[in-house]
């Protein structure tokens, strides 16, 4: 009833004469104070430079109480607890976030991430919380109230956790759960690094070794089952900090793209009978040109180039640049990061958060990079910040840097990791939450103000959904319906299309994770469409 | 009067190009450890007192550049190119720390006023190349290529340049055979078999790429050695721990163990509570025969307080090879409490329990090592050999095939293990299969006695079948 209400309440945004045209204030407004989320994150510094200081922590934006709004979660490390924030846009009409207090049943540890999902089927989001210790399962009971199911899933790794996914990698209707490991670190194995300018630093992943993936197979009881060594998932490893769930060679089934840390990145392809195998290298998706393993963080995945199968982004390390491993036929990667033109622009930053979006509605993808240093370059630790950027995707599929015009909130100078896209505001276009480390959370607001015409698919059940857009003469857009990527976050599954100047669509087919597709007719956009799976 | 006008605009040059040149950049001493903070302090301070002075203004530059400070590089050689325009050292190095900041057109820029002073120095022109693909100025960037190549046709760096230059200008053709050119020059070329691998992907020759893509990652680091003697000035003044370290890694792996040791010494003269460096010495002393070397070494190690689970694990092996076996127990078991997920401890324990009979043990550790690496090609073969032994053949094999990739000169050996594991599970063809490539690949390393080990058990499983 609620949700019925939300879609009741979606705006009409009006229309621009050009979808790119940067607002004269810049794209994004940050609002997260004067939103009501008043968050800090502390990596409980100690002065010894250990690893997990400077990986940061994640954030999730998902409508966890369904009454149609994105909801915060905020992933804390140093003990404290992680937060929810409640968002009271419906039924108040304002936007802004109330912190629960206890919401997650007091959950805390040295986390570092958060996936969201449906685990149990009951219609409410889930939580999964990886820590640097043991990982949280967080069984969402309705009403924004969440009780501790770690122990009986049986999900509870201590092992040094990064980023996870919830998918359904049997296609038997139940959200698996597949875990990110990093590296063996603890604190009795720390080894003292430096930088080369000799001061004390945080070490590279390769002074530990890499830990395997676990795979936990959903039961249906409540209880995962770690099919790890069975499914062959442990048959390769890296220090594994980026996941995104793909179809990478076009058999509906899903495939899962690790970017790893210093490592080779891994496509596990799924086997279509419970095991994977690993085709990284041969996918031409592991290193880079030159064939080096770059210190892959966070992970996007969209059709970049419009020719409806998806690409695959990794950022890396600063003097790297972000690597574009452009999809060319059914598993098979080729690395265009250079002429994409984002190998230049993320070249002096690293790079974590990472959300593929049409930010500004023109009908193409655009690029935000959350960044922030993990090397020292000066005697303060200030040395870590580095500012966000913003790459607008332009014609040849290639991105220019419009981060100069983007607005106050992307000048910003901080230790950025987690970032999470989605429509907070239900306007139609996406905003983004990012986690900085050792600092504030931040709600970039997307104020494009009139532009394009866009849609926004609610799909359900939606972790999975591709969704291709058919427009009238235009190529079709192809979108998946995702949670996973960028870093450590999870992101609103709603599927968003900036469409230009069409005021049409001339209809949707949705393929869902079974395979099953479902064909829509056109219809007027700027609205926000529900479909439900096997309903017209 | 021609004379008089010349030496009056020289004259004036002088005068005006410390004016006009950017200012000297600002310093932050406490940017870095105490080595290299003496001696850019020390440059700075000439640089300071001769602020027109092009080489001291350049020391300072390339100091900074050797610890990684690029930026303030570029302004103290933004400096002395101004002072000194006639000098290719200045633009060239530019070009290198504005392509490490990712400004590959300034980078460029850089280069052709490198070659406008020098126009035949190889290492601006080879940079050129490389920055005209960087650019995107791929006709370019082949024709240049190309014209260096006529100088030096069997230059592998030059070739894989090319190659890919040809590869992205969509010549298959030309891009495979100048890439197969690129890795039969330097065989250990990472990038030249990985842009090989990736063209024979494209190509649909799957096989031949996945074997080139394993080359790559077994060479990943590793090219030709360069001669670009300013770039190598640069290195030179390095006082980075973490240089000798990976320098030290780097000879390791080349087998060459004095000069690798001799590396870990100099990181350990600029840091000498590097955990790592006195961690790695203990294995490279063992190696290199001085086991009392290698005891200091771990007394320094462990008094670092840090990185103890590798310092356990090498001290761990120093005793194993002498024969110390209660020993190397101990120590791999400390390493274990380090960290309880180091596979190789792992590994070294169950083959320890292997030796004195406790199989029990010894499968417990070697399942451990693989729970947390998979690849781990020794507990595979040692369990699989613990297995056998129980005539429990099929996982024995299950075991063995796992360890059969990558190929290296421990192939013939499990082939081998293999191979005699099939035969005792009863299937004769497959263990013929097995040996006679153990055979091969043995023969092909010149491992005589395993060779002729194989030899005779192929001779007795034809008996057999013959029987």
């Amino acid at each position: 009833m609620r949700r019925a209400a939300a879609l009741v309440a979606v705006l009409l945004s009006g229309c621009a004469e050009r979808a790119s045209k940067t607002p004269a204030n810049g794209w994004f407004t940050e609002i997260a104070l004067q939103a009501g989320i008043e968050f800090r994150h502390d990596p409980g510094l100690k002065g010894e430079f250990h690893m997990p200081e400077i990986m940061g922590a994640g954030c999730a934006l998902a409508d966890t109480d369904i009454d149609g709004d994105l909801d915060v979660v905020l992933v804390q490390s140093s003990g404290g607890p992680h937060e929810l924030f409640r968002n009271d846009l419906i039924p108040s009409g304002r936007l802004h976030f109330t912190k629960l207090d206890g919401a997650l049943g007091g959950a805390k540890g040295y986390g570092m991430g958060v996936a969201t999902g449906d685990f149990d089927g009951d219609g409410l989001t889930d939580l999964f919380i990886s820590q640097f210790g043991n990982d949280l399962l967080l069984r969402n009971a309705g009403a924004n109230r969440f009780s501790d199911a770690t122990t009986r899933a049986g999900v509870g790794d201590a092992r040094w956790s990064t980023s996870s996914v919830f998918l359904d990698y049997d296609r038997d209707g139940r959200l698996d759960l597949f875990v990110l490991h990093y590296v063996d670190f603890t604190y009795r194995n720390h080894i003292r690094c430096s930088t080369p300018a000799g001061l004390p630093d945080y070490c590279t992943p390769r002074a530990y070794h890499p830990v395997a993936a676990a795979l936990y197979r959903n039961e249906g009881d409540g209880r995962f089952r770690d099919v790890s060594a069975s499914a062959g998932i442990t048959s390769a490893r890296g220090p594994g900090l980026g996941v995104a769930v793909i179809d990478a060679n076009d058999d509906s089934w899903p495939d899962l793209f690790v970017a790893n840390d210093s490592m080779a990145n891994l496509l596990w392809i799924n086997n279509k009978n419970g095991t994977f195998r690993e085709e990284g290298l041969l996918s031409g998706a592991a290193l880079s040109e030159d064939g080096i393993a770059k210190a892959g963080m966070g992970v996007a995945a969209a059709d970049y180039d419009a020719d409806g199968d998806e690409d695959l982004l990794v950022l890396n390390l600063k003097h790297e640049g972000a690597s574009v491993f452009r999809r060319d036929r059914p598993g098979q990667f080729t690395d265009a990061s250079l002429s994409a033109g984002v190998r230049s622009a993320t070249y002096p930053f690293t790079g974590f958060g990472v959300g593929w979006f049409d930010f500004d509605h023109d009908g193409r993808i655009d690029l935000f990079v959350a960044n922030g240093s993990v090397t020292r370059d000066g005697p303060n630790l200030d040395s870590f910040r580095q500012r966000n950027q913003i790459l607008q995707g332009r014609e040849g599929n290639a991105f220019a840097d419009v981060t100069a015009g983007a607005g106050a909130a992307m000048q910003l100078e901080e230790v950025s990791r987690g970032a999470a896209f989605g429509d907070i505001d239900n306007d139609g276009d996406i905003d983004i939450l990012v986690s900085n480390n050792n600092g504030p959370a931040r709600l970039l607001r997307n104020d494009q103000g009139p532009a394009g015409h866009w849609l926004l698919l609610d799909i359900q059940p939606s972790d999975g959904a591709v969704v291709r857009l058919d427009r009238q003469g235009a190529p079709p857009l192809v979108r998946r319906s995702r949670r996973d990527g960028s870093y450590l976050s999870s992101s609103d599954p709603r599927v968003h299309f900036g469409l230009g100047a069409a005021t049409r669509y001339e209809g949707i087919i949705v393929t869902w994770p079974d395979g099953h597709q479902q064909r829509l007719p056109g219809g007027e956009t700027n609205r926000v469409l529900q479909i439900k799976k096997g309903r017209p | 009067m021609r004379w008089v006008s010349v030496v009056l605009c020289v004259g004036a040059c002088a005068v005006s190009c410390g004016r006009l040149a950017p200012p000297l950049p600002t310093v932050n001493l406490d940017a870095f450890g105490p080595a290299p903070r003496q001696a850019i302090a020390e440059a700075l301070a000439q640089a300071q007192a001769h602020t027109d002075n092009a080489a001291a203004v350049g020391r300072l530059g390339m100091l900074l550049h050797a610890h990684d400070q690029f930026a303030v590089a570029a302004s103290a050689y933004a400096r002395a190119e101004a002072l000194d325009p006639r000098r290719v050292a200045w633009p060239y190095y530019r070009a290198d720390v504005a392509g490490k900041l990712g400004k590959h057109e300034e980078a460029l820029a850089a280069v052709n006023r490198a070659l406008a002073i020098d126009p035949s120095d190889r290492p601006s022109l080879v940079r050129q190349a490389d920055l005209l693909w960087q650019t995107g100025r791929l006709e370019a960037s082949e024709a240049a290529y190309r014209k260096l190549l006529g100088d030096q046709p069997r230059d592998a760096i030059l070739l894989h340049g090319l190659g890919r230059v040809l590869s992205a200008r969509g010549k298959a053709a030309d891009a495979l055979s100048t890439l197969e050119s690129a890795c039969a020059a330097a065989p250990e070329f990472g990038a030249a078999h990985f842009t090989l691998a990736n063209e024979l992907r494209k190509a649909g020759r799957l096989d031949q790429a996945a074997h080139h893509m394993r080359m790559a990652q077994f060479h990943e680091r590793s090219a030709p050695q360069v001669n670009d003697p300013l770039m190598a000035e640069i290195g030179e003044l390095s006082q980075s721990a973490a240089r000798y370290l990976r320098a030290g890694a780097r000879l390791d792996r080349e087998g060459k163990i004095e000069e690798a040791i001799e590396a870990h010494r100099r990181a350990l003269a600029i840091d000498p509570d590097s955990a790592q460096a006195h961690s790695n010495l203990i294995s490279l002393y063992a190696r290199a025969g001085k086991p009392s070397l290698a005891e200091g070494a771990y007394r320094a190690a462990l008094a670092t307080g840090s990185g103890l689970a590798d310092a356990h694990y090498n001290y761990g092996i120093l005793c194993f090879q002498s024969g110390r076996r209660s020993e190397a127990v101990a120590a791999f078991e400390k390493a274990l409490t380090s960290n309880p997920q180091h596979s190789g401890a792992h590994t070294n324990l169950g083959f320890l329990f292997m030796e004195r009979g406790d199989g029990t043990a010894a499968m417990r550790h070697f399942e451990q090592a693989l729970a947390v690496d998979r690849t781990n090609r020794l507990a595979h073969f040692h369990l699989g050999r613990i297995l056998a032994n129980q005539r429990q053949y099929a996982k024995a094999i299950a075991h063995f095939e796992q360890t059969l990739t990558p190929e290296d000169e421990a192939t013939p050996g499990y082939l081998y293990a293999l191979g005699i594991a099939q035969g005792r599970a009863g299937d004769p063809a497959a263990a013929a299969v097995s040996l006679k490539r153990a055979r091969a690949l043995a023969g092909r390393l010149g491992q005589a006695p395993l060779s002729a080990m194989i030899e005779r058990d192929l001779r007795q499983l034809g008996a057999q079948g013959a029987r």
